[in-house]
């Protein structure tokens, strides 16, 4: 009886771990200027069926900080510091699920977790699928390379993914070649192939930005309905906030290569506490309701190159503090599963609210 | 008095097919009769997705393509011929104005300003059709220096738009000299200086390069030399769909304050919903090079006709995780290619209250309320669907 208790435990210890835990992770460039860090001190735990939103600015570093994941900085980027534990039986020897570091793994054997574990999607699909093959060339590859299935199996097995991401005829598609699909046919098709391996992480690098609005909706749409079928995580990267309040369900906030904030979808859009959240909420138009003003935020995002070791919104922000000028503050849990990286942070968005339009 | 006056605005592009003899197989309809007009100090935003003619609408106003057909009015005077070549300029007012029988008659209470301008002009040439072109020749360089001095275009991509050979303060003297707005280079550094703080930027940076500067501020370079020769019309294409939200707030913020310094009316040409509706007050929506929707921008945001424009609010995302969209009117498919455009309404394919009509007709604009048109069979009048139903 003793073992049962055990075992149940275990199972339920087991779905609560997350399946990619980064810890401190930082990446920097080697450039002519110096050093250009992209990525710093980024921690985030991804559970099963959760999706990350990372939103921020050009040049935040939340496209290097999924490529870092990915196993794609080539040089001169490098991985300066931090953890990648990705959980997975990919390599152990007992088929017992264990936490791998990515950043030890050596690049030949990244392509046994990219693809496979780790789908991803790109902004543009048409630098993402080659347009020397056709779709059905590119799926099968991805397929036979990472399953133990013949070609034929692989082709039927990409029929079947062409119709569950919705493109009509696809016993027909499947031998096109991608500039005969339009753009939101071509997005679905490089969400099939991220799929095409059942991966337990989903990462989409702004997959509807290219797309016109109503093909961005049914994009998104699609996205969510697959995610669910397939059971498995996502994380996702947009500037666009609206997008981001969309789709996910933790949100991480990230500016001047640090993580500024990060918490469930509703705390960060009805609670930010970070100046930079709040500041970049009341600075968007909307579409639901009739604005008199945009409040910007004066001034410029910041340059990457030898950044000093202060929070990075520090020149833009109006509640800067004395000891902003000191010390970069840490990323801190202030409520429940709500991180923030600020010396002074907002505790009464209202009132704030109030302020900001008199 | 209206600044701009679009009518029946039409572009096409032919489709050129051959070796040595080309021939031409057919027409890209890019804009296809297209009218609205835009009031000093106001703003007119057009919206559609990629492909639907909006930046060919932005760039024939400010004549930087020819139009096929249709006529824009700057301050109640005919421009559309300003930049066409003589032999075609000469054709089009013939056409136009002096081949019809109307002036002729001597009955000018029914003509509008811009045809009594023409009627003047007419008596003035003796009643001769071709003295009358003549006259309008006279002083052709000024009116097209005019006009360029009157609308200004600022574009999507600020890298592309600004040379980058040229320092902030060439590139900004040059329209000032050329419109002799300032009598010699002292004089316009000066202005120009001035213009930067307008924009917000610093008097020092007259001496920079576009590559020294951030997006944002590229951007108010290329507003600075818009609003140099204070012109009354600017045709806003896309002006931040390549800036960050953070940066895009303040250019909005900027081209609101310089509407009320300027006076100027705006054409805002985006893709972006929630910024259309912010800064205009009227609104066409756009559909594969026609206007699907048009009207006051509160009553289109608030209550939209068209099966179009509900999908394209419904795609729109909102940034607030507890309002989810509508997803009842949404749509599927892609927009058609323009070459070869479905038959009636062009929306109909997609369409879900699709009728017997609507693949047979386009159409006509409607008006549904003191400023609201639409144009779909939906609203179109009773006789009309009385006619259909049999």
């Amino acid at each position: 009886m003793g073992d049962n208790a055990k075992n149940e435990y275990e199972v339920i210890w087991l779905q609560e771990r997350p399946i990619l835990s980064v810890k401190n992770l930082s990446t920097h460039f080697n450039m002519a200027e110096g050093v250009v860090k992209a990525v710093q001190d980024v921690s985030f735990d991804l559970h099963r069926d959760d999706v990350l939103g990372i939103v921020g600015e050009t040049g935040s570093g939340k496209s290097v900080t999924v490529k870092s994941i990915a196993g794609m900085t080539d040089s001169p980027g490098f991985i300066a510091g931090g953890e990648i534990l990705f959980f997975t039986d990919e390599f152990s020897k007992n088929g017992e699920k264990e936490y791998i570091d990515l950043v030890k793994l050596p690049k030949e054997s990244f392509s046994k977790v990219r693809g496979k574990h780790i789908g991803m999607i790109f902004q543009d699909p048409m630098t993402s699928l080659d347009p020397m093959y056709t779709i059905g060339n590119q799926m099968i590859e991805t397929i036979v390379h990472h399953k133990k299935v013949t070609e034929e199996e692989a082709r039927e097995r990409s029929i079947r993914l062409l119709e569950q991401v919705g493109i009509p005829k696809p016993s027909e598609r499947i031998n096109d070649y991608p500039f005969q699909l339009s753009g939101g046919q071509r997005q679905r098709v490089v969400i099939a192939i991220a799929l095409s391996c059942d991966p337990e992480i989903l990462v989409a690098d702004e997959p509807s930005t290219a797309l016109d609005v109503t093909v961005q909706a049914q994009i998104l749409e699609l996205m969510k309905d697959l995610q669910e079928q397939f059971n498995s995580s996502m994380i996702f990267i947009t500037h666009d906030l609206a997008v981001i309040a969309e789709i996910a369900t933790k949100i991480s906030v990230m500016y001047g290569s640090y993580q500024m904030e990060m918490a469930d979808s509703m705390e960060i859009f009805e609670n930010p506490m970070n100046p930079y959240t709040f500041a970049l909420l009341e600075c968007i138009p909307r579409l639901d309701i009739k604005q008199d003003q945009l409040l910007p935020i004066p001034g410029q995002p910041p340059v990457m190159l030898n950044p000093p070791n202060l929070c990075p919104f520090l020149p833009r922000c109006s509640r800067a503090t004395d000891r902003c000028y000191k010390e970069l503050p840490k990323l801190e849990q202030l409520k429940d599963n709500h991180f923030v990286r600020c010396w002074n942070p907002i505790t009464n968005r209202v009132l704030l609210v109030k302020e900001a339009e008199e | 008095m209206k600044l701009l006056e679009v009518r029946n605005l039409k572009k096409y592009f032919p489709i050129k097919q051959g070796f040595l003899v080309e021939r031409v197989v057919g027409f890209v309809k890019a804009v296809d009769d297209v009218s609205f007009s835009v009031d000093r100090g106001k703003t007119i935003g057009i919206v559609g997705e990629s492909g639907c003619g909006k930046t060919t609408i932005g760039k024939s106003i400010v004549r930087l393509l020819e139009v096929t057909d249709g006529e824009m009015l700057i301050d109640e005077e005919d421009t559309t011929f300003y930049f066409m070549k003589k032999r075609r300029a000469k054709q089009y007012l013939k056409a136009k104005y002096f081949d019809t029988a109307r002036f002729n008659n001597g009955d000018n209470s029914e003509f509008e300003p811009y045809e009594k301008k023409m009627y003047d002009v007419y008596n003035r040439a003796n009643r001769d059709a071709s003295k009358a072109i003549d006259y309008l020749f006279e002083k052709a360089d000024q009116k097209k220096r005019l006009l360029r001095r009157k609308a200004q275009i600022v574009f999507q991509d600020p890298m592309s738009s600004l040379n980058p050979r040229m320092t902030v303060g060439q590139m900004l003297t040059e329209p000032l000299l050329f419109h002799e707005l300032a009598k010699d280079l002292d004089e316009a550094i000066e202005k120009v200086k001035e213009l930067l703080v307008q924009v917000g930027l610093k008097p020092y940076h007259v001496d920079r390069y576009p590559h020294q500067f951030s997006g944002g501020q590229r951007q108010r370079i290329a507003v600075a030399r818009a609003i140099s020769v204070n012109p009354d019309l600017i045709v806003l294409d896309e002006p931040t769909s390549a800036l960050d939200v953070s940066v895009q707030a303040q250019i909005v913020n900027l081209f609101q304050k310089l509407q009320e310094q300027l006076n100027a009316g705006y054409v805002f040409i985006s893709h972006n919903l929630s910024l259309v509706r912010f800064i205009s007050q009227e609104v066409s929506v756009m559909y594969l090079g026609r206007i699907v929707e048009q009207g006051n921008s509160e009553s289109i945001f608030k209550n939209p006709l068209h099966p179009y424009t509900k999908a394209l609010l419904a795609a729109a995302p909102i940034p607030d995780p507890k309002k989810k969209r509508n997803r009842k009117d949404l749509v599927g498919g892609q927009v058609p290619s323009p070459i070869n455009r479905p038959t009636g309404c062009f929306f109909n394919p997609r369409c879900k209250y699709r009728m017997d009509i609507c693949t047979k007709e386009y159409p006509p604009m409607v008006r549904v309320d003191e400023n609201h048109f639409v144009a779909c069979h939906l609203y179109s009048t009773s006789q009309e669907q009385g006619g259909e139903s049999k």
